[in-house]
């Protein structure tokens, strides 16, 4: 199985935070989701991946290219979706096409003007006229409108409605029928992710703490529950992100962990916003 | 370079939304109310010339306020490549500029009644074209580096101090012979007009190429 997007050991420093050893893949025909808390290293991450920040060691590689020497050729592959569009706000949305068209090799403009009809974005509005949400479906329509084979996006859900994210996961899953096409989705919506993600790269205070398949990470926690007298000192260290209030407790344990519980404790499965919770809550 | 001219296109699509009808009527009235009380088509050329200049910089202006940068890189143009496009960008804006001048100072002069002197008129074009050029070679390196909002200031300083620069030589060397070989400058132009053209063709490429280098290595040490 060849990789669409390879990290590996990527450093970047800045004054009070720094990007520490960054490496994973996202595998062709899949849909890896990129979590974290703010402040993470998500959009870092990704920036440095399209050659928008300079970083000080590392190598990344955009459909088996690496992304600095091919950075004048592989973007044309690769679809991006910010959480804020980077067109003019006085553009018209034709202007839109005009301006980033002659640089794709594959652009479809019958693609781009059927996107923007589904999306119900009219040709003549202006960039600044369109909702948060609608110009993420416009940076969608540009993004699939040149036969990217690498999506990269960055919160693009956090402007839409429910029925809009259901629509654009729709669109995400169909993209990736094509095996030869791949999905870098970062978002803080995990339940986006619960439906579509095949894989999970979880990264912390600039660290990856898990990176593979979804499943290994939901089944390699679980959620615990229970009074404040059901448990012991010794047990509670092996709590992540442990919270405790006037009735009880609840907090993250590794599965592995289980059975040194109590058994009456009541044990869940754990959601991908569980684990960013409890994991933030417990590294602070 | 086909993707150096597409960024020349990019960066007109940029500016497009900002050559309103109303920013043409308050040139065409500066240009008259300039041409009226001076009687000089100088100062229209020159009014265009700095209109050109302001032009110039919309695109990192309207750039940084919409992040533009980051949509270079997601488009695949290279830094280098961003840099020699707004450079061509600047050149053709100049040359735009030059040609309108030219024209509106007919039309003017024909409207106000007065004489139109082409060949004149041309050597005010090229030498103003050579002088804006020349100061946004200075000016372009700052913004590449800076980027608008930081380097809006220093980036007028070379328009600034052109002039305070040409007054404080000539007072200072005012009674020295350097500036006697300095007033016979036009005479020996005109008596050497292929050897100056050529000298200043030399001079002003060796400035744009040292210019181009110097936003190129600004403008790659940059994150968006």
């Amino acid at each position: 199985m060849n990789n669409i997007l390879e990290v590996h050991s990527l450093n970047k420093k800045y004054d009070g935070f720094s990007l520490k050893d960054i490496s994973f893949a996202v595998p062709q025909g899949y849909i890896m989701g990129f979590i974290g808390p703010n402040g993470a290293g998500k959009t870092t991450t990704i920036k440095s991946m399209l050659n928008m920040i300079n970083y000080q060691s590392g190598e990344i590689k955009l459909l088996q290219t690496n992304s600095k020497e091919g950075a004048g050729r592989i973007n044309e592959q690769v679809g991006v979706v910010m959480d804020t569009p980077f067109y003019v706000g006085d553009w018209r949305i034709r202007d839109v096409e005009k301006a980033v068209s002659p640089f794709y090799t594959h652009w479809s403009h019958e693609t781009y003007i059927s996107l923007l009809k589904r999306f119900d974005i009219a040709q003549t509005k202006k960039v600044k006229e369109l909702s948060h949400g609608m110009k993420v479906k416009l940076m969608l329509a540009v993004a699939l409108s040149h036969k990217a084979k690498l999506l990269i996006l960055d919160e693009p859900t956090s402007g839409l409605d429910p029925v809009a994210r259901d629509e654009l996961c729709d669109m995400l899953s169909e993209f990736v029928q094509d095996e030869n096409h791949g999905i870098l989705f970062s978002t803080h919506i995990t339940a986006d992710l619960e439906k579509i993600a095949d894989y999970i790269t979880f990264i912390l205070d600039g660290r990856i703490v898990f990176t593979g398949l979804k499943e290994t990470l939901l089944e390699q926690y679980v959620l615990v529950k229970g009074g404040l007298d059901e448990i012991g000192g010794e047990q509670k260290k092996l709590i992540v992100g442990l919270r405790e209030h006037n009735t009880g407790f609840e907090g993250m344990v590794p599965s592995s962990h289980i059975a040194k519980l109590p058994k009456n404790l009541s044990i869940e499965p754990i959601t991908l916003e569980d684990i960013i919770i409890f994991m933030n809550k417990g590294a602070n | 370079m086909t993707k150096i001219l597409s960024f020349v296109k990019l960066d007109f699509i940029t500016v497009k939304p900002y050559f309103t009808l109303k920013n043409l009527f308050i040139l065409i009235a500066v240009s008259f109310i300039m041409m009226w009380s001076t009687g000089e088509n100088a100062s229209v050329i020159g009014i265009i010339m700095v209109f050109a200049a302001l032009y110039v910089t919309y695109p990192f202006a309207v750039g940084e306020q919409n992040g533009i940068d980051a949509l270079y890189a997601t488009l695949s143009i290279k830094r280098n490549a961003v840099v020699l496009g707004r450079y061509l960008f600047a050149f053709i804006m100049d040359i735009c500029a030059g040609v309108i001048a030219c024209v509106l100072s007919f039309v003017l002069c024909a409207l106000l009644q007065k004489g139109f002197d082409i060949r004149e008129t041309a050597i005010v074009i090229l030498t103003m074209f050579f002088v804006f050029s020349i100061l946004q070679a200075f000016q372009l390196p700052i913004y590449f580096a800076l980027g608008y909002a930081k380097a809006k200031f220093a980036a007028y300083l070379p328009f600034l101090g052109f002039p305070l620069v040409i007054l404080g030589f000539s007072r200072l060397l005012k009674d020295s012979g350097f500036m006697k070989q300095l007033s016979a400058l036009p005479e020996w132009i005109a008596e050497n007009p292929v050897i100056a053209v050529l000298f200043g063709v030399v001079f002003w490429l060796a400035m744009m190429t040292v210019s181009y280098r110097l936003s190129v290595s600004f403008y790659k040490k940059r994150d968006f």
